[in-house]
């Protein structure tokens, strides 16, 4: 049942919690892990990979920009080396006699540069002299005026010209190069360049697979391109962007950072230029991305791949890791829900050999321990509960007992009672008046009985535990038994010891006396047997008698309330008196042990610790009464909410002489003293008043009015256990009812007597049975 | 300003094209070869002479072409058709490709069979190779046309003309006439003939023409050439001669007769002279453009290429035979001197 109650909540709501914080874990350790393992992965692979990236591009800048750097000198040394010739050609017209040899000189040149299509003989004064084509026939001395033209006038001017590139039929590229001689007459040579033949050197430019040099004029136009027919459309690149930069940027600037645009085919490229220095033409080399990146591709994809393996790999073994990690601690958290859902049987498995499975032999040793201590407790309640039931049902038989055992003299009080209404003779109603006085002292003997169990219950009584002769109980006790014993025919006999025992007194004799009485009451031939016997350190007090003996099967119950042995009912007897010193032995802590034979008669044994002996100072000589009775004149307050209680009271007070105030509360009291105009010299107040105030309560008051000192009394009907500590921790004394007129006049007594001393505080509870 | 960009010339390894197709003959090994044929590209290659000579250059083309990732046989089938320099069949010739649906359509030779491809088709891509002008032979309107269908190369004969008379000329000396070996039926024939007309007035030589039209007409012409003193015969620029350089060189050696050529090939057969461009830079330039049109690049965006190195090839065991004495003048201009 326990299980199931405490099991159905959290059971039927854990699986889910725990399945997504497992995940969570797991993910957490494995996010982690992961991460640890491949972010040097990472950053050094993309380390790598960036590094050969610019490695790859820096070097192939640098091949690009040689290579551009190589051919533009070269297409420079090609365009120089036209120069020089016609520089020649110019400097031979001064020396050449004829013109026949001056044609020779020019079809020499052409034979010599292929890219000559066309050379002219220009005289000093601007006319042409001779003209040699490869296409055409000479013309010699055709004398026409070219004296105005550009290729004249600059070249004459500065030495060399170089003209604009012009496309012959719309599609192949020339270029008129002209040159002056040192001396005006010298002329002017001028040579029709083809640009188709710097195809040959950019044609030999091999930049990788697809990697193209070419060439632009100072305008742009493409004018040397391995793909000649480009050239031939008279393809205008001014528009690209390293056109655009490379006609902007310095000519001089020797190294080109390069640049990644697009080219002609508007592929992306990378572009390195070089200028050609004579003529303000750039040369170009570039190379496709596509195939710039393929080692770069290639790096990538090799560092990919082991990027991809090592990752592969990290998550893998951190998966496993994990798993390793995650695993033992799942089970210790599933076993610690299903131990804390009630299975106690359960036990978690971890054995990974480290702390965790340390951790989890700790929690099944702990919930074997839960476990065991779970059985004993239920166990444990099983008893109590048992027990419980047993008290209960011993309560109901008390009560039963207790009141069929009331009910008895009761009985014969209301018999004898009506036997005095009648009208009897002096004689007979003294014996009437006999017989309700033992009635009256048969109940009267119940109720401290009962009264004694209630306070060993309460647990008020704290023993005075002294050094005193057992033989001081011994006379005692014997004295009191001597009669009744001698009445049954009955031998009392106790042993003389001068032992000296470790108890209280007083309780001891409690003891004693109802053991002794238990066996008087039911030894019915033979006699009884009081005695010391040394045991070691220990002493035993043992009554023996030879009555009818108990049952094994009995000896428990006779310690009972109200016990008594079926056989012995009728006896007289209460059935208390072994609870009672049952009771007393453990408050004492003395062993009490019961050895019987059915017929023969049965043994009590009490165990009891020895003491040393002392020098036995005589008892205080008793306190000679004083004839002058100090109870006559006094003012006694009574509070009791009862009128009859007040009126038996009032009744017997006045009849002792005294002043008798008596008041239902505190307040009346001292109003009532207050008309009289009298000062208390002693209260009794009932414990239990109206309006649920206490007599300690009235004490108090009174006490607050007319001083500390004053002397008081509870009187209590109450046998329950919490009025008579509540009395005790007061430290005022408890009367119990009903009080015996003797008692109380004693009492009153003694107080009166010490006055306002605080002697009518009773330090420690007593047993109202005492004597 | 973007250009379609041409396939690598240096290409080692077949195209993408020729993967694909030599995957797929692979598969489809004794499959379909009517599948096979559809997904190669045909060309239409067409001469207005007789294979016999053209061997050589034809090699040129085909390296360009494989060199532009087309391998006859492997990814590209050419359909050969010889005018076997019978003009009037060039017509049929091209109709006959043209029904083909040749992706491309080559003509070589003559300027006559590129002017009859032109006729018979605007939309199949025409490459032509001449020896011509391509304006003055009406093909484009110019060299750089940006339009139509038609591109090709030119390897800039015809207009040189006056130039290799007035090489010849020097050459020989005090010659008083010169002849132009024509062959008739060349559409070209009539201007080239005025054209060195008036070149050989500017030189003070007497000048007039032979003719042929076959091989068999060679020793007749050049006999009669060899009767009449002429000094000098300057080649026109046809597919005929070209085809037969051998019969021509021997001829021209059987009768003595000063020679000059307008390919170099002439010369190393055993020519006198010869003055002009490379034929074989033509071919491989044909064959390159062909295969740039293959891999999809408009006729329209390449433009008309033409050469650019002129040589002058004379053959010195011809000029011995024939008793001659080169110019140290013009020896020193000669690019190439064949023993």
């Amino acid at each position: 049942v326990r299980d199931g109650l405490l099991g159905s909540g959290p059971r039927s709501a854990s699986p889910g919690r725990h399945s997504s914080m497992r995940g969570k874990l797991f993910r957490k350790y494995l996010v982690l892990i992961v991460t640890i393992v491949s972010v040097p992965l990472l950053a050094n692979g993309a380390y790598e990979i960036w590094s050969t990236f610019r490695q790859h591009m820096t070097s192939l800048i640098r091949l690009q920009g040689e290579q551009a750097d190589g051919a533009g000198a070269k297409i420079a040394q090609f365009i120089r080396e036209i120069e020089n010739q016609l520089g020649w050609m110019t400097q031979l017209t001064l020396a050449s006699d004829s013109l026949e040899q001056q044609r020779f000189n020019a079809r020499l040149l052409l034979r010599q540069v292929p890219a000559i299509t066309e050379f002219t003989q220009v005289d000093g004064s601007g006319r042409e002299r001779l003209r040699v084509s490869r296409l055409a026939m000479d013309v010699v001395d055709s004398g026409i005026d070219l004296s105005r033209e550009a290729r004249f006038t600059e070249a004459l001017a500065r030495k060399v010209y170089f003209g604009p590139v012009y496309f012959r039929r719309e599609s192949e590229p020339y270029m008129t190069l002209a040159r002056g001689g040192a001396r005006r007459d010298a002329g002017v040579s001028i040579a029709e360049v083809n640009l188709k033949f710097i195809w040959d050197v950019v044609s030999q430019i091999k930049v990788g697979e697809s990697g193209r040099a070419y060439v632009v004029d100072t305008n742009g136009r493409l004018i040397a391109h391995p793909d000649i027919s480009l050239v031939l459309r008279n393809t205008d690149l001014s528009q690209l962007e390293q056109v655009k930069l490379a006609r902007s940027s310095d000519r001089s600037g020797p190294s080109d950072p390069g640049l990644v645009s697009m080219d002609v085919y508007g592929r992306r490229v990378l572009a390195v230029h070089a200028a050609i220095a004579p003529l303000d033409w750039h040369l170009f080399v570039e190379l496709p991305l596509d195939e710039a990146n393929v080692p770069v591709y290639a790096s990538l994809r090799a560092t990919g791949l082991v990027l991809l393996a090592g990752l592969l790999l990290a998550v893998i073994s951190s998966f496993i890791m994990t798993r390793r990690m995650v695993r033992p601690i799942h089970e210790l958290q599933t076993g610690a829900a299903r131990i804390g859902a009630g299975a106690l049987d359960h036990r978690i498995r971890i054995s990974t050999g480290d702390e965790l499975q340390a951790l989890g032999e700790q929690f099944n040793d702990m919930t074997s321990r839960l476990e065991q201590s779970h059985a004993t407790l239920e166990k444990k309640v099983d008893e109590r509960t048992k027990q419980l039931q047993l008290a209960n049902l011993a309560k109901s038989r008390f009560l039963a007992a207790a009141s069929h055992d009331l009910r008895q003299p009761l009985h014969a009080l209301g018999l004898f009672v009506a036997q005095l209404h009648l009208d009897v003779g002096a004689e007979e109603r003294g014996q009437v008046i006999a017989r309700i006085d033992a009635a009256v002292s048969a109940m009267n003997e119940l109720f401290n009985a009962l009264l004694d169990i209630s306070k060993l219950d309460a647990d008020v009584l704290t023993p005075k535990v002294t050094g005193f002769p057992i033989a001081r109980i011994f006379d005692r006790v014997e004295a009191t038994f001597a009669d009744a014993a001698a009445e049954k025919g009955l031998t009392l006999r106790f042993c003389p010891s001068n032992a000296w025992v470790r108890s209280d007194m007083i309780l001891l004799e409690r003891i004693l006396l109802n053991l002794v009485s238990n066996a008087v009451r039911y030894t019915d031939r033979g006699g009884v047997v009081v005695g010391m016997r040394r045991q070691g350190n220990q002493l035993s007090l043992e009554v023996c008698d030879t009555g009818s003996g108990i049952p094994d099967d009995q000896r428990q119950n006779v310690f009972g309330e109200f016990y008594q042995l079926s056989s012995e009912r009728g006896a007289g007897g209460l059935g208390l008196g072994l609870a009672i010193v049952d009771r007393l032995c453990d408050l004492l802590c003395h062993r009490i042990e019961l050895t019987s034979r059915i017929g023969k008669g049965s043994r009590f044994a009490v165990t009891l610790p020895r003491a040393a002996p002392e020098r036995e100072r005589p008892d205080p000589p008793q306190a000679i009464r004083s004839i002058d009775d100090p109870l006559r004149g006094k003012v006694v307050v009574v509070v009791d909410d009862d009128v009859l209680v007040r009126d038996a009271m009032g009744g017997l007070l006045r009849g002792w002489g005294c002043e008798a105030v008596m008041a239902a509360t505190g307040t009346a009291a001292i109003t009532m003293l207050e008309k009289l105009g009298k000062r208390p010299d002693v209260i009794v107040s009932d414990f239990r008043l109206q309006e649920s105030r206490t007599g300690i309560e009235v004490i108090e008051h009174l006490r607050g009015v007319y001083g500390e000192g004053l002397p008081a009394f509870l009187v209590s009907g109450d046998t329950a256990p919490e009025p008579l500590r509540a009395a005790t921790d007061s430290g005022n004394y408890l009367l119990h009812k009903p009080v015996q007129p003797i008692k109380l006049r004693a009492l009153l007594s003694q107080a009166l007597k010490s006055g306002a001393n605080n002697s009518s505080r009773a330090p420690r509870g007593s047993l109202a049975g005492q004597r | 300003m973007t250009a379609k960009e041409p396939r690598s010339r240096n290409r080692a390894w077949p195209g993408r094209r020729s993967v694909v197709s030599g995957l797929a003959s692979a598969v489809l090994l004794s499959g379909t070869a009517r599948a096979q044929r559809e997904a190669r590209p045909v060309v239409g290659f067409l001469h207005s002479a007789s294979p016999e000579t053209a061997n050589r250059n034809l090699e040129a083309f085909r390296d360009a072409l494989a060199q532009a990732g087309y391998r006859e046989d492997k990814n590209v089938t050419i359909l050969y058709r010889w005018a076997e320099s019978r003009y009037d069949r060039l017509n049929d010739l091209v109709a006959e490709l043209v029904d083909r649906r040749v992706s491309v359509l080559v003509a070589m030779g003559a300027s006559d069979g590129p002017r009859a491809a032109k006729r018979a088709t605007t939309s199949i891509p025409i490459v032509f190779g001449i020896g011509g002008d391509p304006i003055d032979a009406g093909l484009v309107a110019n060299l750089n046309p940006q339009s139509g269908n038609v591109t090709g190369s030119t390897f800039f004969s015809t207009p040189l003309g006056p130039k290799r008379l007035e090489i010849l000329r020097e050459l020989l000396g005090g010659i008083r006439s010169a002849e132009l070996m024509i062959n008739p039926d060349n559409v070209n024939a009539k201007a080239e003939l005025s054209r060195m007309s008036a070149a050989a007035r500017e030189l003070g030589l007497d000048f007039s023409s032979l003719n042929a039209i076959s091989v068999a007409d060679y020793d007749a012409a050049l006999g009669t050439a060899a009767r009449e003193k002429i000094g000098a015969i300057v080649v026109m620029t046809d597919a005929l001669f070209n085809n037969t350089t051998e019969q021509l060189v021997a001829a021209a050696a059987r009768h003595a007769v000063p020679t000059m050529y307008f390919l170099r090939e002439f010369v190393t057969a055993g020519g006198l002279i010869s003055y002009g461009a490379s034929i074989i830079n033509m071919y491989r330039q044909v064959g390159d453009y062909v295969g740039r049109i293959l891999s999809g690049a408009r006729p329209a965006d390449l433009p008309v290429v033409q050469p650019t190195k002129f040589e002058l090839a004379i053959n010195i065991s011809t000029v011995k035979t024939l008793g001659l004495a080169v110019p140290s003048s013009l020896l020193a201009l000669a690019d190439e001197v064949i023993e």
